[in-house]
């Protein structure tokens, strides 16, 4: 009973993990479809691989793909940016107002996206922006800006007040300071930003409807509109790509944590023997 | 002293990135310069472009290289849209010959984007029309129904009827009675296995079309009387709302009868081919009196400016070969008389492709504005929410 | 942080931080006057180039708008040409010799002649078009002579803004202001009004407000008469059948999803979070890559994972096809099809999609847990249960709330998941504010305006529950 006991977490997590990756699974079994609707099996080929790009469908399915990294890699930057020279400038005021500037900048985030794609179409038809890339862009930017803020923030919090001070003290300039003292170390809440706010335009599908004109299309918007017309394979193929690259990233990017964890788990044991 | 120099290091580099960002600047804006230069001071001789939008898919696909075979002062450059929807709002783009449904172009005759077409320029269409397209209402505005065929020529029509599984569903298939036909989807023997349109106005016209109203009404007896029969088949049919998704459904064998388009019909019966289950599955298409029939039409937009190159595609494409050639790719029915006797006798005999002038005085186009909207969006949101 | 000494940016013997942001946009306009398309004033017509550089070369300019070619004479325009390119030039000159000659700091008279040079060169870089391009060739293009003046390329954007803040630095110098590091907060504080404060008010206006066929707002209350339309559908749920208003019935039986997915996702993911942390400070590592595959799901398109689902629990879908291949059952089961099965279908996927963000603010929250805390609760006589319900669960609420926050109302309006897999049968109150939004008809619009604000207060009053029971209102727990 104890050995289950002991193993039930692990199994636990193993069930989960099932059943967060049974889609994906299906998903990639699935690009390998030889019919051009994605979910009726028709045989085996790595047509939908090899031809991922060419064709009528490949040309826009990379179109929609560009438009979407594109957006994606714009809207993360620039939020991420905004975010830190924000937070930063912001780190003078008083309390009050530090606290009411955070409560406005996480009203985004409690809205479903849904009301904040809708409230942004309201805004671009008041400004008089024409809905179209412009509109896309900055939507984008407008609703990551509260998760890098998100990010961020607690970061900058929770240093130390008077590193910057020490800094100036042994002779840097105020730019100095931030740059060399201070980015430095909220550089972890910087890349959790990107990785946040990448994550959260390359998926966007509601911000994205409202705020478009017919020209363009991003990925989410694309595979949504195949609904009626059935999904291609080659949405599958081009998912099953990006999963081995994320995969892959998330690998190297832990590769030392794995090294660390290897030799901690080697001298453990050693310990333990001993 | 060391002070000066280090400072004096640190303000050249600066200098120096400065100058390295300029000159990087220039540079890439010089060879754009010269590169857009070419692209402005390029002047194509001779040749002239004709822009066609049109649907996907819609055109077969050596069509346009006949074309310009034919025509070599011709080049046809070629965008697309997926419906009239998005289509209307790029017209502000110059088009030279744009291809909408029916009630679009109403529209944009009533919108005064649309010029009107010299028929003397298209001996073609006047040899090779079906005359049967005279005699249509096209609009409920008689004004604008009559004068559709001065602004425009019938491309491809379609009409809306049943698809079913002859194995599986008994009905007379010579039938063109709507109660008859569309009764299938309302039979509660079928529950769980038919298909209706996951659109508006379609299918609220199959509810009227079963009572025999017209499918434009907006006599709300009738409006409610559709919507309860829609209602009821949703409760007791729990039928698969969908628009493409029900050909690869009807292909499997998951549904034995749907509303569907007569162009469909021919592409069902390939995929059921390519599943191999054509001996299972014995797909018909009927067609019931006053039901739905939709035609796509070309015209030429008023901000054209190859107008001369749009007369003369509208022409060839109404010559009999070339309007065959499309119509066996596309697949729906086409107003071009010699080439409908060159169909196969199957396809052409088809009286719910091609309907008898009887039956096909019966059919109705949907009428668009915007009370019929607004009624009938009501109607169906209804009907989607309930359960 | 609240830094104690308030920044001080310029030194003696340095050049202030807004003279060099007016060197740049000095230097900025100069080169833009070469690149093409890239002239301060952009055109927005497609397919059409324009470099001064090239008028410079040649005598004459030729120019395509849609296709249809022009030929321009810039006799007119001559003046403001040179003049853009005097001017910047004049500006950097005055900048960077002004030090060299009088050897002191540019103060506020420098400021305000490079303002009033800047500023000069903005209006001439604008009449330049107006000059070059006239009327009638705008009208035969059939484009507006607004269209000279968007930025089409993301550069040119780019290109715009430090301009701007050149002459904001100009202006800044000029009225003699002290650079405080506060002030680079200022723009996001316009950020912020424009693009938080101002679509609220906007969403809050447009659901009392219409635009009438004269063009002019009138308040109506059209919008809130079709939301409340006596309009009573059948719904069933649960096996009951309910008489129901319909946009009533609509939002309760979205209601309904969220709060079983928000539960869902709470009794699954809450046992994997302890389990994760917990392995996390056994094996003493950060156990972050494991954390990170559960969250990898979430980079793979929401949509196609709902396509996916759907294609396994299809008539003819994996599930079915196995089931039948291994004989437990004879003919398909009609999982998307039958009134429960289909109804807890849809709850599943909707778990599985939003899990990893009930996931990740527990997490981070169980594994920041002290240790000795759960330690001290054992020394002082609790056995395990009571450890954990009385001492860790209650610490584990800031990530609880958090997660909560994270799915309850995204699930409410997130309407793709069930259209897809109920393939069109059932409508959430997402779909209604859809298609509202997007139809022609203005009363409709309006609805959908009055159903966004309406699910806008609803979240409010939720969130202000929700915070009460937690007085933590420290940025949320869901950093990695």
């Amino acid at each position: 009973m104890r050995k289950l006991r002991r193993y039930f977490p692990n199994l636990y997590i193993g069930l989960i993990f099932v059943f967060l990756y049974l889609p994906i699974v299906v998903l990639i079994v699935f690009s390998f479809n030889s019919v051009p609707k994605s979910f009726i099996w028709g045989g085996f080929t790595l047509d939908n691989y090899a031809k991922l790009f060419s064709g009528n469908d490949g040309g826009e399915l990379l179109a929609a793909l560009l438009t979407t990294l594109r957006v994606a890699g714009i809207a993360s930057i620039s939020s991420t940016f905004l975010a830190v020279v924000s937070c930063l400038g912001l780190s003078y005021f008083s309390k009050k107002i530090q606290s009411l500037v955070l409560n406005v900048t996480y009203i985004p985030n409690i809205m479903p996206e849904l009301v904040t794609g809708i409230s942004f179409m309201l805004l671009f038809a008041f400004l008089g922006i024409q809905k179209g890339q412009v509109t896309l862009v900055l939507a984008h930017i407008a609703f990551c800006v509260p998760f890098a803020v998100l990010s961020i923030n607690p970061k900058l919090r929770q240093l130390d007040r008077n590193l910057s001070e020490a800094a100036q003290d042994l002779g840097a300039t105020q730019f100095q300071a931030i740059t060399k003292v201070i980015l430095p170390e909220i550089m972890p809440g910087i890349v959790s930003s990107i990785l946040l706010t990448f994550t959260l335009s390359v998926d966007d599908y509601l911000v994205s409807n409202f705020n478009v004109d017919s020209t363009v299309q991003t990925l989410p918007m694309k595979i949504y509109s195949m609904a009626k017309f059935g999904v291609n394979p080659k949405m599958n193929a081009l998912t099953a790509i990006m999963f081995l690259v994320i995969f892959l990233l998330l690998l190297a990017a832990n590769v030392r944590t794995i090294a660390e964890s290897r030799e901690k788990k080697k001298k453990y044991r050693e310990v333990i023997r001993k | 002293m060391a002070g000066q120099s280090a400072r004096k290091a640190r303000c050249l580099r600066r200098i120096l990135s400065l100058g390295t960002a300029m000159a990087v600047l220039a540079s890439a804006g010089l060879a754009s310069a010269c590169s857009k230069s070419l692209e402005v001071s390029d002047e194509s001789v001779g040749q002239t472009e004709i822009v066609l939008y049109n649907w996907g898919e819609y055109i077969a696909d050596d069509t346009i290289a006949k074309f310009e075979a034919k025509y070599p002062q011709y080049k046809i450059v070629s965008r697309y849209f997926e419906t009239n929807e998005t289509m209307y709002p790029n017209l502000s783009n110059s088009y030279d010959v744009i291809i909408p449904s029916d009630y679009m172009v109403c529209r944009l005759i009533r919108e005064n984007k649309l010029q009107k077409i010299d028929m003397t320029q298209l001996p073609n269409v006047a040899k090779n029309m079906d005359p049967l397209f005279k005699d249509v209402t096209y609009d409920q505005d008689k004004t604008v129904s009559d004068s559709v065929l001065s602004y425009s020529v019938p491309y491809m029509y379609c009409t809306v009827g049943l698809v079913y599984d002859a194995n599986k569903v008994k009905i007379d298939p010579a039938s063109t009675d709507p109660k008859t036909v569309w009764g299938v989807l309302f039979d509660g023997q079928y529950k769980n296995q038919v298909g209706m349109y996951d659109s508006m106005r379609e299918s609220v016209g199959v509810a009227l079309n079963y009572y025999g109203y017209s499918l434009n009404t907006t006599d709300s007896a009738q409006l409610a009387q559709a919507q309860q029969l829609l209602l009821d088949q949703k409760k007791n049919m729990s039928p698969t709302y969908g628009v493409d998704n029900l050909k690869d459904k009807l292909a499997s064998g998951e549904l034995v009868a749907s509303a569907a388009w007569s162009g469909d019909h021919q592409v069902i019966l390939s995929r059921i081919e390519e599943l191999g289950n054509s001996d299972k599955i014995d797909l018909k298409f009927s067609l019931p009196k006053g039901s739905n029939w939709s035609v796509d039409l070309m015209c030429i937009p008023k901000n054209a400016k190859n107008v001369a190159g749009a007369n003369a595609f509208i022409n060839f494409m109404y010559e009999p070969e070339i309007a065959f050639a499309n119509c066996e790719y596309v697949g729906y029915s086409t107003p071009n008389v010699p080439a409908k006797d060159m169909l196969a006798d199957d396809v052409k005999n088809n009286r719910s492709y091609y309907p008898d002038p009887d039956t096909f005085k019966t059919l109705e186009i949907f009428y668009s504005s915007a009370s019929i909207e607004e009624v009938y969006t009501a109607l169906w949101n209804t009907v989607k929410a309930s359960s | 942080m609240h830094l104690k000494t308030p920044g001080r940016i310029s030194e003696v013997l340095e050049i202030p931080v807004h003279i060099r942001l007016t060197a740049i946009a000095a230097l900025m306009s100069l080169v833009v006057f070469f690149l093409p398309s890239l002239t301060l004033t952009l055109f927005s017509i497609p397919r059409m180039n324009l470099s001064f550089f090239q008028v410079l070369q040649g005598g004459q300019m030729r120019l395509s708008i849609h296709d249809v070619k022009y030929t321009l004479s810039f006799s007119g325009a001559l003046p403001f040409l040179l003049l853009s390119l005097l001017l910047p030039v004049l500006i950097l000159l005055l900048i960077f010799f002004y030090r060299k000659i009088t050897e002191k700091v540019p103060g506020r008279a420098v400021s305000a002649a490079v303002l009033s040079l800047l500023s000069v060169n903005l209006v001439s870089l604008i009449l330049v078009p107006t000059k070059l391009i006239s009327g009638a060739v705008l009208a035969k293009a059939s484009v507006g002579s607004s269209d000279l003046f968007f930025a089409p390329q993301a550069v040119g954007n780019l290109c715009i803004l430090l301009l701007i803040t050149g002459l904001c630095a100009a202006a800044f110098g000029t009225m003699g202001l002290k650079m405080h590091l506060r002030m680079v907060s200022y723009p996001y504080f316009l950020w912020l009004v424009v693009f938080t404060v101002l679509p609220l008010l906007l969403i809050f206006f447009a659901a009392f407000f219409t635009k009438n066929s004269s063009g002019s707002y009138v308040f109506t209350l059209g919008g809130f008469q079709t939301l409340m339309v006596p309009r009573v559908i059948e719904a069933r749920f649960y096996g009951l059948t309910l008489h129901l208003q319909e946009y009533f019935s609509v939002f309760l039986r979205s209601l309904d999803y969220a709060v079983w997915t928000t539960f869902g996702c709470l009794l699954v993911a809450y046992p994997l979070a302890y389990a994760l942390s917990n392995r996390a400070r056994r094996t003493h590592t950060s156990s972050s890559l494991l954390l990170m595959f559960f969250v990898l799901p979430m980079w793979i398109n929401t949509m196609l994972r709902t396509y996916a689902w759907r294609a396994f629990f299809g008539q003819s879908g994996v599930l079915n096809n196995i089931l039948i291949s291994l004989h437990w059952i004879a003919a398909p089961i009609l999982f998307l099809k039958l009134d429960f099965l289909s109804d807890f279908i849809i709850k599943l996927v909707l778990v599985n999609d939003f899990l990893p963000f009930m996931l990740l603010p527990i997490y981070s929250v169980l594994v920041k847990l002290d240790e000795n805390v759960t330690q001290a609760a054992h020394d002082l006589g609790a056995n395990s249960r009571q450890a954990f319900s009385r001492v860790v669960f209650p610490l584990s609420m800031p990530g609880v709330i958090s997660g909560i926050q994270m799915v309850f109302m995204p699930a409410l309006t997130f309407y793709m998941i069930p259209e897809i897999i109920s393939e069109g049968s059932v409508t959430t109150i997402g779909t209604t504010v859809q298609t509202f939004i997007l139809s022609e008809s203005v009363v409709q619009q309006q609805a959908g305006n009055v159903l966004s604000l309406l699910l806008l207060i609803f979240v409010l009053i939720t969130m202000g529950i929700l915070r009460n029971s937690d007085k933590d209102t420290g940025g949320g727990g869901m950093i990695l």
